[in-house]
This record gives structure tokens, sequence and C-alpha cells, in this order.
């Protein structure tokens, strides 16, 4: 899977996961901020991505503190995944 | 003395305020959907609705009708204003679908989006934070609706003057049919100007 069709698939599986039902997968910039601006996400939607990454992809976070980096985005997210399957 | 100023029942697809049927669907739709169906009408704008449980659709839309035409954060202090609510299974659809998370233990990832629902006074939290109400609340859960345990409630905190008006009523969630009938209740006779009573709680959740 390329690194275009893996950011396709997170902004579905996000949308999904997080109940954003009035967005459209267009409407989220790869490069744009999950949280606080961008999609307002809050600590909740974090622990949904978390398990989103477990559950998806197998990925579990060890590192607590590599977070704020690994959600900062759909697109590092995408790189989180291609770096670590 | 105080009084029913307005109310709001929304139950088998419908939607009745002050005694005026203003939104029906006899399609057969499912709850959720009919949950859409009512935000769009009522063209508010607050992504986070998407994220809550059936009974904090339910409560959240019964209270934004039942406050279309008033902003009561403008006329009491943010501090007086109560919620009294009541049910007879709690949060129990949300607990079932918390369950179905974790009662596979070869697929057991639990949903922290569904956990945080449940709670039945989570419901209350999601209106006052919506309305920025910050007074007392308190969810009552029963086997039958009684208006007698809401109605003596809400007018201990009226009359010792804590509260000066109040969100009162009953939101019931099952798998096949909802029941929310919410009313406000305050000191000043406006609206509906109905004798807040015992008897006058149960004609109108009865209607």
């Amino acid at each position: 899977m390329t690194k275009e069709e893996l950011i396709t698939k997170l902004k579905l599986e996000i949308i999904e996961a997080l109940n954003l039902e009035d967005i459209e997968p267009e409407e989220i910039e790869a490069k744009e901020a999950l949280f606080n601006e961008g999609l307002g996400l809050d600590s909740i939607d974090a622990l949904e991505l978390i398990v989103l990454l477990d559950k998806g992809y197998g990925l579990k976070l060890d590192d607590a503190n590599k977070g704020k980096e690994v959600f900062y985005s759909v697109e590092s997210m995408a790189d989180y995944i291609l770096a670590h399957s | 003395m105080s009084f029913i100023s307005s109310y709001i029942h929304i139950k088998d697809k419908e939607v009745w305020k002050d005694n005026t049927l203003i939104y029906s669907n006899t399609e057969g739709i499912s709850n959720n959907k009919f949950y859409k169906l009512l935000y769009k009408q009522l063209a508010i704008k607050y992504m986070k609705f998407y994220k809550m449980d059936e009974l904090s659709k339910l409560g959240l839309l019964a209270s934004e009708y039942l406050l279309e035409d008033r902003t009561l954060t403008s006329e009491f202090k943010a501090e007086d204003i109560g919620i009294v609510l009541m049910n007879r299974q709690a949060s129990l659809i949300t607990d079932i679908k918390y369950y179905d998370t974790i009662k596979d233990a070869t697929n057991y990832y639990p949903s922290p989006s569904v956990f945080v629902y449940t709670l039945a006074n989570i419901v209350m939290g999601e209106i006052a934070i919506k309305n920025n109400f910050k007074g007392e609340n308190i969810f009552y859960v029963q086997e039958h609706f009684n208006a007698e345990l809401i109605h003596n409630h809400t007018e201990r905190l009226l009359q010792r003057g804590s509260q000066q008006a109040l969100l009162c009523g009953w939101l019931e969630v099952e798998e096949d049919k909802i029941d929310g009938f919410l009313y406000l209740v305050e000191n000043s006779a406006i609206g509906l100007k109905l004798k807040h009573s015992i008897e006058n709680i149960n004609i109108l959740k009865n209607q």
C-alpha cells in the first residue's frame, strides 16, 4: 500500500471511529493538525486513535510521549504505520 | 408558586411541544436516523452530537427543542439553572454496546468513546455543557415514571431559592423505542403558565 492509499484509508477509518458524520474524507487535510485546531479532536478521540492503531494495524504505542508526534496529523500517523509495519 | 412554562415529548418518532405536533416521521427509520433528522431540523451546529450515545442524543435534542426560543442563562444565573431527570434503565443500552467491545477475549478492544457514556447522568452533563448551566442536578433511576419524586425534589430546590429554573423529565432509550419527556419549571408564570403539580406533570407525560 502506498502512503497516499494509506492516508485515504486512515481518513475513512478516523471518520468511522470518531463518528465524524458530517465530514467527508477530502475535507481532512493530510498535514492538518488533528487536535485543538483542525478537526478539533479531544482526549477521548486520542484514545480511540490509539485503539485504531492497535486494532487495525497491530501497533501499540509503547512510548506515551510519542503520541503527540504520531497523532499530530493523518500524514504523521501514516508515516508511523509505514515505519513500524 | 412555581409553573411549568413549556414541555417537549419525543416519542414514537414524533415530537410534541406544548400540545402541538412539530415533527413526525412514519418511515420506520432507526432511532439513530431519527436523531440525525431532528438534529438537521433544529439546524444546530454541534459536532459533539454525533459522538454522543443514544441517551445523550435524546436528552440534548429534547432540551434544544424545549429551549428553542429561550436563552436561560440570559435570564438566570448559570448556577441557578438545574436539571432533574429520571429513567428506568439508566445507561443500559450503552452498557451493552460497551460490553460488546470487551466480551471477546480474542478481540478485546475496549472503546473509550463508548465507555464515557456508561453512566446515565452523563446526559445531564451534555445538556449543561451545551447550555452553560451550572446548577444542581440529579438523575433518578426508577421502575416507572415517578412524577411525585421529581416534583418534590424540584419544589424543594425552588422553595429554598437555590435554583430558579429546572429542566425536568424522563429520558428512556430502548432498542426499538424512545421516550423523551422534558419540561421547564420556573417561578414565573410564562408560556404554558401551568401550575407545577404532580397531577399536571402526569397529564403532560401521558398525553
